[in-house]
Formats: C-alpha cells, sequence, structure tokens
C-alpha cells in the first residue's frame, strides 16, 4: 500500500521486495503508467522513453449525483454531490460550482465538505442557486492545498495516452422549473 | 458525506493479469533482498506478529489514473475500446482502512537497513499475479522512490476495513476468493467483447 500515489503502485499478492538503486526494469513500471506531457504526438507515437513514471494523482473531482442526463424539476437550485481529490500529501481546500460555464463559481461551504485528512479524498455536496430551464452544463472543481486547481478544457492537458483525467468535471442536465 | 469510507463492495478493482492461485497464507513468503544490510525471507505469521514490528492503520484513498478516462474515449474514441483498459468513468477510486506494517519498521528491524543513500534508493514491488506485454508473461512489478519508504508511508497490508479473506482489491499479499473473483472476471471480459463488437458495428 503506497499512499498518495496511483493505485498501480500497490502491488497485489506481493512476493518480494528488493531495494535498487535505479528504477525497476519491470514493463509495468517502464512501459505503463507513463504520462507524455509535451512528447507525444498523435495516437500512436508513442516512445516509452519520452513518457515519465505517474505517481502522484493532480487535483480532480467529479459529480456524482445528479448523473450526466438527468431530468431535474427544481425551484431555483440545484443540489450536488460528489468526490475530490489530490495526490501527495495534499489535500482538498475548496470546491467550486458552476452552472454558467466558469464565469461564476459557487464555492461549497466548509460544512459541505468531508473532514480533511492525509492521503484522503473529500466527499461534498452543495446547493447552488439555479435560474435556466433546459439544458445546463454544471462544472465543479476541486483547489488543493498546494493551490493546484484544475483546467476547464479536457483536451489542454491530456497527451493521447489514456491516463489522467483533470479537467474540471462536467455533468449535462436538462432542468426544468 | 456522513461516511467518507467506501465499502469493500464498492470500491473500485483492478487487475493487470491473472489472480495467483498459488498463495497459501500458511506457506505465505516474502523475500527482501537488494541493497539491504541483510536478505530475508519472512512468514506471514511473522510480518503479523505485533512484537516484531508494530501495526498501523492507514486511510488511503487509491485512485486509477485512468479515473475518468470515458470523458477521453468518448471524445476520441478507438484506442480505449481496442483493448481492456478498463473504461472507467467517476467511480476507479475508493476510499479505505488499510492495516498492516510499515515497510521501513521491516527494513530496519528485520533487515539491517538499506545500504543506500536514502535518496538514491528506489523500493521494487514484485507479485505473484502475471501480466502479457505484448505476450510475453512477466511478473507484476513496479517501484517507488526510496522516499515514500522513509515517509513512514509504505505500508504491507493484510486488512481492508478489517476484512481479510475477501480482499480482491486491495494491496494483500493474502489470497482472494476464487469465486467472486472469477464472477467479476468473466462479467467484465463480457462486458468488453460486447463493447467490441459495438465498436465494430460503428
Amino acid at each position: 500500500m503506497v499512499p498518495g500515489v496511483i493505485g498501480a503502485h500497490s502491488a497485489k499478492w506481493l512476493t518480494r521486495i528488493n531495494i535498487l538503486d535505479e528504477p525497476s526494469w519491470g514493463l509495468v513500471q517502464q512501459m505503463e503508467y507513463l504520462y507524455y506531457s509535451n512528447t507525444q504526438y498523435g495516437k500512436h507515437n508513442t516512445l516509452y522513453s519520452n513518457g515519465f513514471s505517474i505517481e502522484r494523482m493532480p487535483v480532480s473531482s467529479a459529480i456524482m449525483k445528479p448523473v450526466d442526463g438527468d431530468i431535474i424539476v427544481h425551484e431555483g437550485s440545484l443540489d450536488l454531490q460528489g468526490w475530490a481529490y489530490s495526490g501527495g500529501e495534499n489535500w482538498v481546500e475548496n470546491m467550486e460550482c458552476s452552472v454558467d460555464g466558469s464565469h461564476t463559481w459557487y464555492p461549497v461551504s466548509e460544512e459541505g465538505l468531508s473532514k480533511k485528512h492525509y492521503y484522503t479524498w473529500r466527499l461534498w455536496k452543495a446547493s447552488i442557486p439555479l435560474d435556466a430551464e433546459g439544458w445546463v452544463e454544471v462544472l465543479v472543481r476541486a483547489w488543493d492545498s498546494s493551490c493546484n486547481t484544475q483546467p476547464t478544457n479536457i483536451r489542454s492537458t491530456w497527451k493521447w495516452d489514456l491516463h489522467v483525467v483533470r479537467k474540471g468535471k462536467q455533468c449535462e442536465q436538462e432542468a426544468a422549473c | 458525506m456522513e461516511n467518507p469510507l467506501t465499502l469493500v463492495e464498492h470500491h473500485f478493482v483492478r487487475n493487470r493479469g491473472g489472480i495467483p492461485k498459488c498463495i497459501n497464507p500458511e506457506k505465505y513468503m516474502l523475500e527482501i533482498s537488494g541493497k539491504v544490510g541483510k536478505p530475508i525471507s519472512i512468514t506471514l505469521s511473522e510480518l503479523q506478529d505485533p512484537d516484531r514490528f508494530p501495526q498501523k492503520k492507514l486511510a488511503v484513498t487509491l485512485q486509477c489514473c485512468g479515473t475518468q478516462r470515458k470523458e477521453q474515449i468518448d471524445l476520441y474514441p478507438g484506442h480505449g475500446l481496442l483493448v481492456a483498459n478498463a473504461p472507467w468513468p467517476e467511480g476507479a477510486i475508493g476510499n479505505a482502512v488499510y492495516t498492516g506494517v510499515f515497510l521501513k519498521d521491516i527494513l530496519e528491524r528485520a533487515c539491517g537497513g538499506i545500504t543506500l543513500e536514502t535518496t538514491q534508493a528506489h523500493a521494487e514491488f514484485i507479485s505473484a499475479d502475471t501480466y502479457l506485454k505484448p505476450d510475453k508473461p512477466f511478473n507484476y512489478a513496479v517501484n517507488v522512490p526510496y522516499r515514500f519508504v522513509e515517509k513512514e508511508s509504505v505500508m504491507l497490508a493484510w486488512e481492508m476495513d478489517g476484512k481479510v479473506s475477501d480482499c480482491l482489491h486491495i494491496a494483500c499479499i493474502v489470497q482472494p476468493s476464487d469465486r467472486r473473483d472469477r464472477l467479476l472476471r468473466s462479467l467484465f471480459q463480457k462486458f468488453m467483447a460486447f463493447r467490441f463488437e459495438l465498436w465494430c458495428l460503428v
């Protein structure tokens, strides 16, 4: 169990531990769970030596309720629930929600967040003002203890390989008054 | 929000290879070697002896680094559908309390410490499960820089939320239950096959 880093480093059914003077030559270590920050062009041009091993995860968050596509009858406010997490020894400090495409952010109150703890997520819930009828896109983003937050555009932080999604989480819904 | 712990049955499960059937808790031995003062083989009951190593509990959120990759797959389909890459939406994360011993304590008390500068060392973990890349089997092997061990955060855990035997998901050293594992794997394979068929139709 290695807290603060991606699950892949917490090996199950462990039979051997070696202390080494260089990173493991294991294929999972060398060829998987790599992040290609600015060195991969197109889907199939992966060079393992251009990637670096993913250890701590960036700050991320998700809306768990309501789910994408829900139809909600509301009276001017919308109830949201979800999780927020940051890797390493960072914890989540703040959560924010937006219903107007990230122009206005409503903070989640401290009472709306579960307790801070090393190495763990914080669950959150909020009730935010909503004056729209019809299709609404809800965005949330977390801020962590190193002042990091999430980008609004999914494409801005990802280089083809299917690891590490960190944009502000979207949830689309029909809302009717 | 009232309880930030994830129930074991709701925690995500991710395996890279087959589930090892060969681990018997009675016969289990963990080897520790490399740049240590004294290489050792240690049994599970020795690891679990509280007189030898202090037992700890850690609350840890584990996240698969592909959490929410479904959003990428939806935008740029193809790659993610061709391989069984666990098309996670938001659920590949869970929070649990693990019981075990710190690797640092074992290295110091049983192995005479490490023989390298801590800033230059890496801890490699090799598991009993096999892994195919691209079609050759290897054991699962990963490492973390030794500073993680130094900070007393690398734990050899045998319990997740107080449950030992059914711990399919955890970084545990005890054999999981076969039946549930087979069920989950066959469901996953069917799901992936179904997705693949859909993709071929499109």
